[in-house]
């Protein structure tokens, strides 16, 4: 099942995926989707957040608790957090998400070997 | 096709990262070009080496094999070595990425680290790698730097520097001489330019990564470099990796962060040569 990051709201419970590849460096994440090959970066902030994304508890209640925790508006955090989780979820890195499709030209398909070599001179 | 006369120079055996090879050429005048110009692969302790190039023909027009399979017919000379150049690297990057991290990079190194400049085509790496080898910098690579798995060291591919023709002008007395018998289209296109050619130019094997630059070149832009995240480094970086895909993914992606968790990371944006190779050197020497 896969769903619409449109649908996600207050109420949505958030898991993060755990079969992503996750490295911290500097308070930010790099978190490899080795479907894809695609890196994410989460700063420091997004970051506290993924850690957070354990599939307990709703946005609303993750938004009162972060709001407590960092001494910020609550109303604020719940609107950062909503962002954050539909963006999390239109890369797929959510459970039950795909990313979403590269637009034509945007990015390599999985598969594509890279385009790094010069190539052969021209005849 | 013809066959490679006889007669034929052998020259090697050289070594890429893994690739080993010599070169079998009856044509004396590209056999004295293409001795200087892989100098700094020579790998004079090595057994034969179990792949063998053949450049074979007259004038300008020569045939190349690489054990047997044609890479090119009736080509110039300037094609022929620029058709082989390519088949080196390519075997050179393919022998390394079981077991390195092999990134679009050149490598150079100072005060015993290693500074690595990824960046995809045309970015300028092999005009910077050039402007700081003129600087006293040791040379690694002016296309891939390979990283052990452990994300430690980089590992040197000191093939010669493809000079384009787009970058000559600013690099004009590294034109190679050409031997007086070497066929005239040797004399246009790229230029393979061995490090070693340079007055105090040398090659190291290898060294620990000291730190990550990432070059953009920007026809008339201020030069100006720009401290970079780690995490965004990683992200940035894994653009340039060879082979960034299937089952071995993870392990480059564990040893590039790794790597760049012990260097520092900047981007540049290079507008004028000079004055981007003092800008690596004034941030290098903060560092150390």
């Amino acid at each position: 099942m896969t769903g619409s990051s449109d649908t996600i709201d207050a109420a949505f419970v958030p898991q993060r995926r755990d079969d992503v590849a996750v490295e911290e460096l500097d308070d930010e994440l790099v978190v490899l989707d080795e479907r894809t090959g695609r890196l994410h970066v989460l700063n420091p902030t997004a970051t506290v957040v993924w850690q957070c994304l354990d599939g307990d508890a709703d946005l609303a209640t993750l938004a009162v608790e972060l709001a407590t925790a960092f001494g910020a508006e609550a109303d604020a955090v719940r609107a950062d957090l909503l962002t954050l989780a539909r963006q999390l979820a239109d890369d797929g890195l959510l459970v039950g998400f795909e990313p979403d499709s590269p637009e034509p030209g945007d990015d390599e398909p999985p598969d594509a070997p890279p385009r790094l070599l010069t190539p052969p001179p021209p005849t | 096709m013809s066959a490679v006369a006889a007669t034929a120079t052998e020259l090697g055996p050289y070594a890429g990262l893994g690739h080993r090879f010599g070169v079998r050429c009856d044509h004396p005048g590209v056999a004295a070009y293409l001795e200087a110009a892989f100098a700094t692969l020579a790998d004079p302790a090595a057994d034969s080496p179990p792949g063998w190039y053949a450049l074979s023909g007259i004038d300008d027009r020569l045939d190349l094999t690489y054990d047997g399979e044609v890479l090119a017919e009736d080509a110039s000379a300037r094609r022929a070595v620029g058709m082989l150049t390519w088949h080196v690297n390519r075997c050179a990057i393919d022998s390394a990425t079981a077991d390195h991290v092999v990134v679009h990079a050149a490598a150079l190194a100072r005060d015993g680290h290693v500074l690595m400049l990824p960046a995809a085509m045309e970015a300028g790496k092999t005009t910077l790698a050039a402007g700081l080898i003129d600087r006293g910098w040791a040379y690694l690579s002016d296309e891939a730097a390979a990283l052990t798995r452990d994300g430690r060291r980089v590992r040197a591919y000191p093939k010669p520097l493809s000079v384009d023709p787009g970058s000559q002008h600013l690099l004009d007395d590294w034109a190679p001489p050409v031997p007086a018998d070497a066929p005239s289209s040797l004399r246009a296109g790229q230029w393979q330019v061995p490090a070693t050619s340079r007055a105090g130019g040398r090659v190291v094997a290898d060294g620990p990564l000291g730190g990550i630059v990432l070059p953009r070149y920007e026809q008339g832009a201020e030069t100006r470099l720009t401290p970079l995240a780690r995490a965004v480094t990683v992200a940035r970086v894994a653009t340039c990796v060879f082979a960034w895909q299937g089952p071995q993914l993870r392990w480059r992606f564990e040893a590039l962060a790794s790597a760049v968790r012990r260097s520092r990371c900047a981007e540049l944006v290079v507008g004028d040569l000079d004055a981007a190779c003092a800008t690596i050197e004034r941030w290098w020497e903060e560092g150390m």
